[in-house]
């Protein structure tokens, strides 16, 4: 393993990082920016990265992916975990990233932009070899292809940039969709396999194949995982847009 | 819980949804990144009636090479059109970055038809624009149509005008209105306006216009063109099929008038008439069917339906007739007042 000689990360042996919960979800964060460098996201921003960490885990039950969960809740319009700064600040002292850039939110606010290091890379790379850890990362980077996909859709969130625009997407999540109308401010937005309405929306899409009639060709529109995940995505893009067209 | 309205928008997206296509029939997100990014450049950078009006854009993707410029930097695709890029060759070869790799040399694509022959020679996936006509195939499989791709919306979206298939006589008059009426949206079907002469295969053309319309707004069912109906070969020109219960609906089109080389009268409806009665009888599935004709003659006069043909119990019992307008307002009220006026005088 090489590390950069300035790097706490070569005071800590991989074990240790596969073993410790809060580790773990450190890690889970930096596959976040690892796959966001495999897909030349020159880097994400505070906004981003919390976007990208909700979805992958909101989703991961599809793939039956054990994340360690974070507590996201519904703070001033969008799900926001306050682990993640920790964490982010973490991984900068370990110099598994670095800070980027400044980028402006709405014109007033600034925020940090990061990116993954060479350290960090490497560290990923030995991570890896463990084959949970590897289905991990997989699924983190099908994640991040579908929001790279659609970061540039027509009309999404035109105030942000990068990574940043899924936010138009995320606010049309249901389970988060579902807190946000009832404007359940500071609730903890339900996760997992259980009964969350994003579940039950992918549990749907598994299935929609039998939900048509007879006079559609079933095996046609069966769908695998990927192509219920693209699905998904495209149902959050295409209530954006209706709730735009409606105001 | 899920409902009716969501489940509705679910399986519009499943079953018509340009993304979805792209994904399905190449299994490659970045393919499904690069459709995204086009609509989108399509839809801002091209300004219509500058370059929009005019452009006749073929779009080939290939993997690997790396380009020289890239398409979606901000403003380069429509300078170097300006520019007169495509004048001359206007094929442009791009790897799914949207670097384009070259343009080819010594070959220009002017219609859908040798775009997809292209798409079938080379094993490509092609992207066809021509005036604001939007074109997808891959490998010679027509994937995708988009009549006007400034149009709004995407499949699945609640947009002003979605009714139910039900509605479908509410759907083809919107249709007329929005997209028809007076060449008022960017569909032109007049070759020679002031002789009422239209153009070259005006029925697949209104048809394409048409099917691209519901396919966007029929909230309840998936809408196709050129599929046979169930165990035969006939092929109607428009079906819906809605989802909650399978009932199909046929629209036949017909389109009456001159072009250059043809001449479509009352007997041209007839035969739409029976054609849709055969469809109907065939179609086990089929709810009802109905004649839509598009009336390019002279006058506008009422069809002389012939007697001998049967109308079949399913079929709507109105056709709808559409008289394509060719004067402006302020000629036509001229010929009326005019009319009016030797009536008065009793010439």
């Amino acid at each position: 393993m090489r590390y950069s000689k300035n790097s706490l990360i070569s005071e800590i042996r991989p074990q240790m990082l596969l073993d410790n919960k809060a580790f773990k979800r450190s890690n889970e964060i930096l596959y976040v920016f690892y796959s966001a460098d495999e897909l030349a996201l020159p880097f994400l921003s505070k906004i981003g990265i919390q976007k990208c960490i909700y979805l992958s885990e909101v989703l991961s039950p599809l793939k039956e992916v054990v994340l360690s969960f974070l507590n996201f809740i519904y703070l001033h319009k969008g799900p926001y975990s306050k682990d993640i700064q920790n964490i982010l600040d973490h991984l900068v002292s370990m110099n598994a990233i670095e800070v980027d850039s400044f980028s402006t939110y709405k014109k007033k606010n600034s925020y940090v932009n990061y990116k993954i290091t060479e350290a960090g890379k490497s560290l990923v790379e030995n991570l890896i070899y463990d084959p949970l850890e590897k289905e991990k990362l997989q699924w983190i980077r099908i994640v991040l292809r579908l929001i790279d996909a659609y970061k540039d859709a027509f009309d999404l969130s035109e105030e942000y940039r990068g990574v940043d625009k899924i936010i138009g997407l995320i606010y049309q999540e249901p389970s988060f969709c579902e807190i946000k109308q009832g404007n359940r401010k500071e609730e903890l937005i339900p996760m997992g396999d259980k009964n969350t309405l994003t579940m039950e929306l992918i549990h749907f899409l598994e299935k929609v194949g039998e939900t048509l009639p007879s006079s559609f060709d079933r095996v046609k529109y069966k769908l695998d995982l990927e192509t219920v995940l693209l699905a998904f995505f495209e149902y959050l893009y295409v209530e954006y847009l209706s709730e735009k067209a409606r105001t | 819980m899920i409902n009716k309205k969501q489940v509705n928008k679910i399986l519009k997206i499943i079953t018509s949804s340009p993304a979805l296509k792209v994904f399905k029939e190449t299994q490659k997100i970045e393919l499904l990144k690069f459709y995204n990014q086009l609509e989108a450049l399509l839809k801002m950078d091209i300004p219509y009636g500058e370059v929009g009006e005019k452009i006749v854009l073929c779009i080939a993707l290939t993997f690997g090479d790396q380009g020289e410029w890239n398409i979606f930097q901000k403003g380069e695709l429509v300078r170097r059109i300006k520019e007169g890029l495509l004048d001359e060759n206007n094929i442009i070869l791009s790897n799914p970055e949207g670097n384009v790799i070259t343009v080819i040399k010594g070959t220009y694509i002017n219609d859908y038809v040798e775009a997809e022959e292209f798409s079938e020679k080379e094993s490509l996936l092609v992207f066809f624009i021509k005036y604001m006509e939007f074109h997808l195939f891959i490998n010679g499989k027509a994937i995708h149509y988009i009549a006007n791709i400034m149009r709004p919306s995407r499949e699945g979206v609640d947009t002003p005008e979605i009714l139910p298939a039900r509605e479908y006589r509410k759907l083809i008059t919107n249709h007329h209105d929005r997209h028809v009426y007076k060449e008022a949206g960017s569909f032109k079907y007049w070759k020679k306006k002031p002789e009422r002469i239209l153009i070259d295969n005006p029925e697949i053309q209104f048809n394409k216009n048409l099917y691209s319309y519901l396919d966007l707004n029929v909230v309840d069912g998936h809408v196709d063109r050129g599929a046979p109906i169930s165990g035969a070969e006939d092929i109607p020109d428009i079906r819906i099929i809605t989802y909650e219960s399978g009932d199909i609906y046929i629209i036949e089109i017909k389109c009456l008038g001159k072009t250059d080389s043809t001449k479509y009268y009352d007997d041209w409806a007839n035969k739409g008439l029976f054609q849709l009665g055969i469809y109907l009888k065939d179609e086990k599935d089929s709810k009802t069917g109905v004649l839509v004709l598009y009336d390019g003659r002279k006058e506008s006069k009422d069809i002389i339906w012939d007697h001998e043909i049967e109308w079949h119990p399913k079929m709507d019992r109105n056709p709808m007739r559409f008289f394509l307008e060719s004067e402006s307002a302020s000629v036509k009220a001229k010929t009326i007042y005019t009319a009016l006026k030797r009536k008065k005088r009793g010439l």
